[in-house]
């Protein structure tokens, strides 16, 4: 920086002093440069003084800081080396908005990159390098271009952010490493044949069972979770298998007990072991059959088996959402699918006509009330072609991951009997032809509209989680017509 | 057609009139797919605005929660993502990036505190979590156990790169595929030494979080290289596709993406990649 500038005597001024460069500020007396030069340093962290070329020329450390050490080597170094890529290029906009008219004093934080590691270290170096924040306010001190950047350290911060992110990754790790064993468990517990219940001792409800312990107590594994034991069981035994779950029956290993399982009236030899897991006692209980499945039973897996695989009718399993899991012969023979890895895994709408339609009544109903009969509709094969077909569907609830089983039968024979010849008419338009003259126009609208409103007071319930507040919002209504409506179509629970 | 509906609406309501109840459910539900399909197929560029501005609204309402000095307000956050039927794959696949975006922006405009980034970045990635493991999740989650024959893909944050969220959101994308995924922060050499000889991969993914974490990155990949004699594909990507020209050469990767699509299918992983504009 040159001395000068445009002041006179006692107007502001850079001085060199002793190959120092220091400035005199404002309408001030001149302060003596070894004086100034103190000022700056403890006023801030550290001070750079900045050339018009963007290079370093001077720069003073708070004596009292004791984390930068020795920063000697910065001085005529360009600014932009001692810079993070991000921060040279958020230091360059800053620069271009000093020199828009109005700004005051800018202040932008920056990332210096620590040059002593780099010597002492290849930059290479996965670890070897780190950088420290410093926020700078920036100041033109002169007509040519010069900058002083006076910096408060954040260091301090910088280290608390680093547990931040130390803790962060931490975390992340446990989250893996937890998913991974929570994977190895599921899998563990959906394939194992062997009846599994854990139950806690503490409040004696099960808080984990096996779809193979679901089975056999007769419930769903949803259903099941949470339920207290002892009203899983029955028999003579209930008080010993209790005492178990109560640990007044020690610590030794016990024998079998045999009950009965409440819901499925299965005898069931149940064989509890006691263990701790962080703090928590809990009764792990080996469910086993009391008897043997009987020879009539293999017959019938047999028979259901070749019924699945040469049968004329299409069956299709899905899961709770239409999603295919398995589906026969037939069925791919309907759709022209060229094997059940083109079918398996995609949603059953895609072969529905009326695609998620369709696939919403089919479930919605089917799981309301378990089973669905002829319901009519025509099916998209693979090449676009549309096949008529009646469908029967049956809802199997009883294990954890229900499954939607369906029939597919071709009615495009009876279709084509049916239907009369002078055009395609839809199947449900025959419903309303039985409607209509049957009521007046006036009570087929009125009642369309009520159904038409409880349906969607019932989706916007869906969707807001039973938050009457939100459902009222949605559906534009005050919460006071809301409850009305709710009221009148009966979907307020009785302890409202 | 519509039988079960009849059946319900008889059940639910015995003292309609006669049979013709049923059909009254039936033409209320005709009329509300024909509503719903004519909503569906008109003014598709109204529906994009619409869109637009739920997606802004939430956008306004994420970067409050983010800026928030109280960690409060999560539940306030859940319940607007609910109303504006912005479900977990949604919420990880574009607001949470386009948050990280406005963070990142935040701080080179001296909006934010690199502090305040770092909180915020935090409490986004928690976020992420949430919407993995938390109650609606179950939209996210593969839906069945894991075929043996699932792809395997390792997706690390290489050396001091503590950029991890990039790496997080394409861990929950490539899971949602189907890929089985080994999500690797800053492992050391050893580390990633004993992953290799213990478990096989189809590919590896190396998120970069800028232009000064090349180093870490090139080693990384020249590691994960020489532990496989060079068979291993190594896709890269991440934050520094945007600040570096050929991230690819710069680094040695066999392709710098942040389509998740392609990654896959360059790695040879063809079926899961089927959908494919998803980004890392």
């Amino acid at each position: 920086m040159r001395p000068g500038g445009t002041g006179g005597e006692g107007c502001g001024t850079a001085v060199i002093t002793d190959g120092r460069h220091l400035l005199n500020a404002g309408k001030v007396p001149l302060i003596a440069p070894e004086l100034l030069s103190e000022i700056l340093a403890t006023a801030s962290d550290i001070a750079l003084l900045v050339d018009r070329s963007r290079r370093v020329v001077s720069v003073l450390v708070n004596p009292g800081h004791r984390l930068f050490g020795q920063l000697t080597d910065w001085e005529g170094a360009p600014l932009h080396d001692l810079l993070t890529e991000e921060s040279r290029r958020k230091f360059e906009a800053r620069l271009a908005d000093m020199g828009k008219p109005g700004r005051g004093t800018l202040a932008v934080e920056l990332n210096h990159i620590d040059r002593s590691s780099d010597r002492n270290s290849d930059r290479d170096n996965d670890r070897g390098s780190w950088d420290f924040p410093v926020r700078y306010s920036l100041h033109h001190i002169a007509q040519d271009d010069s900058i002083l950047m006076l910096g408060r350290d954040l260091l301090p911060i910088a280290e608390v952010q680093q547990q931040l992110v130390a803790a962060q990754l931490a975390l992340e790790r446990d989250y893996e490493a937890q998913r991974e064993a929570d994977t190895r468990y599921r899998v563990l517990m959906e394939i194992s044949r062997d009846p599994i219940v854990l139950v806690s001792m503490a409040t004696g409800r099960i808080s984990d069972l096996n779809p193979a312990a679901a089975l056999v107590l007769g419930g769903s594994r949803a259903e099941l979770i949470g339920a207290t034991v002892a009203q899983e069981f029955e028999g003579r035994r209930r008080g010993e298998f209790l005492d178990s779950l109560s640990g007044s029956a020690g610590g030794e290993p016990q024998g079998p007990i045999e009950l009965i399982a409440r819901r499925s009236q299965r005898k069931v030899l149940v064989t509890p072991t006691v263990f701790r897991a962080a703090g928590e006692r809990i009764v792990l209980c080996q469910l086993d059959a009391a008897e043997q499945a009987s020879a009539a039973g293999d017959d019938l897996v047999d028979h259901m088996q070749r019924l699945y695989h040469e049968g004329v009718d299409g069956i299709v399993f899905t899961d709770p959402d239409g999603v295919i899991r398995s589906a026969n012969e037939a069925f791919l023979n309907l759709t022209d699918a060229a094997n059940l890895s083109s079918v398996r895994g995609r949603s059953l709408a895609e072969y529905l006509a009326r695609g998620e339609v369709d696939l919403r009544v089919l479930l919605d109903n089917v799981k309301r009330t378990g089973q669905l009969r002829l319901y009519a509709t025509r099916l998209t094969t693979d090449f676009s072609g549309q096949i008529a077909v009646e469908l029967s569907a049956s809802w199997l609830n009883d294990r954890p991951n229900p499954v939607l089983v369906l029939v597919v039968r071709d009615a495009s024979r009876a279709e084509a009997i049916r239907r009369p010849a002078q055009g395609v008419q839809e199947d449900g338009m025959r419903n309303v032809m039985e409607l209509v003259g049957a009521s007046t126009l006036r009570d087929i609208v009125a009642e369309t509209t009520d159904v038409i409103e409880k349906m969607c007071i019932e989706t916007a319930l869906e969707l807001t989680r039973n938050n009457r507040v939100a459902a009222a919002d949605m559906l534009s209504l005050s919460r006071q017509s809301l409850y009305v409506k709710l009221r009148k179509y009966g979907l307020l629970n009785k302890d409202d | 057609m519509f039988v079960s509906r009849t059946n319900t609406a008889q059940q639910d309501d015995s003292a309609a009139p006669g049979a013709g109840r049923g059909n009254v459910a039936w033409l209320a539900a005709a009329a509300v797919a024909q509503l719903a399909a004519r909503e569906a197929r008109t003014d598709a560029a109204a529906h994009a605005a619409a869109d637009g501005q739920a997606c802004a609204r939430f956008a306004a309402a994420l970067m409050a929660h983010l800026r928030r000095n109280d960690g409060q307000g999560l539940a306030a956050l859940q319940a607007d993502l609910r109303l504006a039927r912005i479900g977990c794959a949604d919420l990880v696949d574009r607001h949470v990036p386009q948050a990280a975006r406005c963070l990142g922006q935040g701080w080179e405009d001296d909006d934010l505190s690199f502090a305040q980034v770092s909180m915020a970045s935090a409490r986004l990635q928690a976020l992420v979590r949430e919407a993995m493991t938390g109650r609606g999740a179950e939209a996210c989650a593969p839906r069945s156990l894991a075929p043996a024959r699932q792809a395997a893909v390792l997706v690390t944050v290489a050396g001091d790169d503590q950029h991890t969220l990039g790496a997080v959101v394409l861990t929950s994308q490539l899971r949602r595929r189907g890929v089985s995924v080994c999500l690797a922060l800053q492992p050391t050499a050893a580390e990633v030494t004993a992953l290799l000889r213990n478990r096989r991969f189809d590919g590896a993914m190396v998120s970069v979080g800028g232009q000064g974490r090349l180093a870490c990155a090139r080693n990384m990949i020249k590691l994960l290289k020489s532990l496989t004699d060079g068979q291993m594909q190594v896709a890269v990507g991440g934050a520094a596709m945007e600040k570096v020209m050929d991230l690819g050469a710069a680094t040695g990767a066999d392709l710098a993406t942040n389509d998740v699509g392609l990654a896959l299918r360059t790695l040879g992983l063809g079926p899961a990649a089927s959908c494919a504009t998803e980004r890392v």
